[in-house]
């Protein structure tokens, strides 16, 4: 029994150590290090990718284009993207590419709120399959 | 008159600034290659230009609101003209010089030739007129009623004795279909997008080929969503340029998009314009505008009508950026 209670407090300081493993994206700097590490996603799926964003997604859309489907995620205001405020490294997108035809319609979204990325979306959107990663950024000046 | 330091160009490319001699702003402009790009308009009265000054785009100017209207037609009727230089009036839209402007402007005159670039709203007329001819009809009811899980092409062409001809329906996959390039007299193609997908980058860079191949054949139409799109190259030096300048960039099997620069810009308007088809075809549109692409986007309306899509950019004092429709007269 004693052994038994053992076992289980190492397994839950375990799983709990890896739980809170430092996430990739730790600041918007980071960003290019989704990139830098794109094998590790490709053909798994988005929410894989979305667990290591630790930096609040401000701004995201997706597009079906003709033979590509891609989520663009900005860490940027509506106001601040206008502008063109923030920090060189907040300017970055990332774009991430999905297998599947992406079922989100600009049309369809709660008007006002239509670029905010919900946990509800994170959920809905989680098992597409990532297929490719593009990270852009204005040049620097 | 103040030339970008790093200009080479024949013709001239900086801004122009005009003061009265009490040092009273009148009127500015911005100038790419001889075309006017943007204006500089006070919309006070408080203009004499004072240690208060505040830069755009290294420009000094009073503390006034100055707003920063943005022309994208780039046509030569928009060529700067002795009348208009001290005039506070929108430039665009009135008349101008038909070449552009030369480095020496305003000494000996004249400048490079300059390749005209069609009119965005004549452009629109002509494939309204083509869009009402029973052979354009008969082409969009084909490709409409067609398999709609793959792309149709049909190219439609003139006779020698003037009338519109149509070749036979192209097949294709889902994502692409090859348009007849031979067909006698070709001058537009109709294809459509079976996933409701909005005219792509992978198009543009199509259509500009197609216009190098031939030189009458500038529009194609894109039949998704209900709707009818069309890409006109209206100047094809200014495509040829963009094309060489921004190509597309594209993964072996996998449609073209544009290269990073220009899609990080596109999509960042989408966010302002919306993510629907006609928001990222107006981003589409106002950036080809931007970057001089030789390139006219047109939307057909519920009346049969085609409109181009000319968006125009506005500065607020509060640094907003609002973008509003020019229409048509």
């Amino acid at each position: 029994m004693k052994n038994t209670l053992k076992f289980y407090a190492i397994l839950f300081l375990l799983i709990n150590t890896g739980c809170k493993a430092q996430q990739v994206i730790q600041t918007v700097k980071d960003v290019p290090l989704l990139k830098t590490n794109e094998q590790q996603f490709i053909n798994k799926p988005l929410k894989n990718l979305l667990k290591e964003i630790k930096p609040a997604i401000k701004n995201a859309g997706a597009s079906n284009e003709v033979g590509h489907q891609y989520f663009s995620f900005k860490f940027r205001t509506l106001e601040q993207i206008n502008k063109n405020e923030g920090s060189y490294e907040d300017k970055v997108s990332l774009y991430v590419y999905v297998k599947e035809i992406i079922d989100w319609k600009w049309e369809e979204r709660t008007k006002g709120k239509e670029l905010e990325w919900s946990k509800e979306d994170a959920e809905k959107y989680g098992n597409l399959t990532v297929v490719r990663i593009k990270v852009i950024n204005q040049p620097q000046k | 008159m103040s030339p970008d330091d790093n200009t080479i160009t024949a013709l001239f490319t900086g801004k122009i600034l005009m003061q009265n001699l009490n040092g009273s702003f009148v009127n500015g402009y911005k100038v790419k290659e001889g075309v006017i790009i943007a204006q500089y308009v006070k919309k006070n009265q408080n203009n004499a230009i004072t240690s208060k000054d505040i830069i755009i785009d290294g420009v000094s100017f009073t503390d006034y609101d100055v707003v920063i209207v943005t022309n994208y037609y780039h046509s030569p009727l928009t060529s700067i003209n002795s009348m208009s230089l001290f005039s506070d009036t929108d430039p665009f839209g009135s008349g101008g010089l038909d070449t552009g402007m030369g480095w020496y402007y305003g000494g000996a005159g004249g400048g490079g030739p300059v390749t005209p670039t069609k009119d965005p709203c004549t452009t629109a007329q002509e494939s309204t007129i083509v869009s009402k001819n029973k052979e354009y009809l008969i082409a969009l009811k084909a490709i409409n009623e067609a398999n709609a899980t793959e792309e149709h092409s049909i190219t439609l062409g003139t006779a020698s004795d003037g009338t519109m001809t149509q070749a036979p329906m192209n097949h294709g996959g889902q994502y692409i279909v090859q348009t007849n390039t031979t067909w006698e007299g070709a001058f537009a193609a109709l294809h459509n997008h079976p996933d409701k997908t909005p005219l792509s980058a992978g198009d543009i860079y199509a259509s500009v080929k197609l216009n190098v191949k031939s030189s009458n054949f500038t529009t194609t139409y894109i039949l998704t969503d209900g709707e009818v799109y069309a890409i006109v190259v209206t100047n094809l030096s200014l495509a040829q340029d963009f094309v060489k300048t921004y190509p597309a960039d594209q993964l072996p099997n996998q449609s073209p998009e544009f290269p990073n620069n220009i899609f990080y810009e596109i999509d960042g308007l989408k966010s302002i314009m919306g993510y629907g088809n006609e928001g990222r075809t107006t981003a589409i549109a106002f950036i080809l505008d931007k970057y001089s692409a030789g390139i006219t986007l047109l939307k057909q309306d519920n009346s049969g009508k085609f409109n181009p899509i000319k968006t125009q950019e506005t500065t607020q004092s509060n640094g907003i950026k609002t973008y509003n429709t020019i229409p048509c007269n």
